[in-house]
């Protein structure tokens, strides 16, 4: 195969990947100025509730690390939080809603707008 | 080949493939997976490479999932396809091969929805939309590390096995 036409159709495959980790990426900062609301919602329910204000380009998760202590986020998931702690048996665990819906993606990949809320909810592991 | 080495040989494919997908959980969906499984298929043939492919997937379920039935046979199913196509598809050059490798990172791609739709009740065209830029970012790593690495891989396969 011809190296220049190699090496063309690797620029334009490079120049898709850059654009496509760039779209991806820019997709989970915010675009402007806002407030999110954040529950903790412990195991008997009870919720702790905090409004946090965000400016253009921060992300959930700069937002949670700067809000709250004990921050530990481990492939997308939210293994502790204040008190909050995932079990090592994952009897226990902590699950993400967004406006009351349980989110099907992690927290690096949560996409929130001014008035999202934001709730951790302590879950017990139920085996069927 | 003898079977000891075999085994051997399998194990450490198998290990090399799971290994580079954990290293670059860091980056949204670039990874070699369809590329060293087009090497596999092509170097080991079918029915090793499926073997290759049933560790992967048991291994990736035990630590990244939850051993969901259902998404261990998808999986299973979406890789499952590239050295099933290989082996009926004769592709030799590292360009059609890189072509075909696109389209290996659409297929898997499309095959894992279905789980999603099942198990999580997801709207299954919700998700396509979502998925794109990252079936985009699938193939294109999977198109250029094809292109680029096939041959030098071939040949280090070629020399040592």
């Amino acid at each position: 195969m011809n190296k220049m036409k190699k090496w063309l159709v690797t620029v334009v495959a490079v120049v898709v990947l850059a654009l496509g980790v760039v779209a991806i990426s820019g997709n989970f900062t915010s675009k402007g100025l806002g407030e999110i609301q954040v529950e903790l919602v412990d195991l008997e329910g009870n919720t702790e509730s905090k409004t946090i204000v965000f400016n253009e380009g921060d992300t959930l998760v700069s937002l949670i690390e700067e809000n709250y202590d004990n921050v530990v986020i481990e492939d997308g998931m939210v293994m502790s939080i204040e008190d909050f702690t995932t079990a090592s048996d994952w009897s226990t665990f902590i699950s993400i809603y967004v406006d009351d819906e349980m989110s099907m993606v992690g927290i690096k990949e949560i996409v929130f707008t001014d008035g999202t809320k934001i709730s951790f909810v302590m879950t017990e592991f139920i085996y069927e | 080949m003898n079977k000891t080495k075999e085994i051997v040989i399998l194990a450490l494919l198998a290990a090399l493939l799971f290994v580079q997908e954990q290293a670059l959980t860091f980056l949204p969906n670039i990874q070699l997976t369809v590329f060293l499984l087009i090497v596999y298929a092509k170097m080991l043939g079918y029915k090793k490479t499926l073997v290759i492919i049933f560790v992967h997937v048991l291994l990736d379920n035990l630590i990244m999932g939850s051993m969901n039935p259902v998404f261990m046979t998808f999986m299973m199913i979406g890789w499952s396809i590239v050295p099933i196509v290989l082996h009926i598809v004769k592709v030799e050059t590292s360009m059609g091969l890189a072509l075909l490798s696109i389209v290996f990172a659409f297929v898997y791609s499309w095959v894992y929805i279905i789980p999603n739709v099942l198990v999580y009740e997801m709207d299954f065209m919700a998700y396509l939309m979502a998925d794109i830029p990252f079936e985009v970012l699938l193939a294109m790593s999977s198109f250029i590390t094809t292109l680029w690495l096939y041959e030098p891989c071939k040949k280090v396969f070629i020399k040592y096995l």
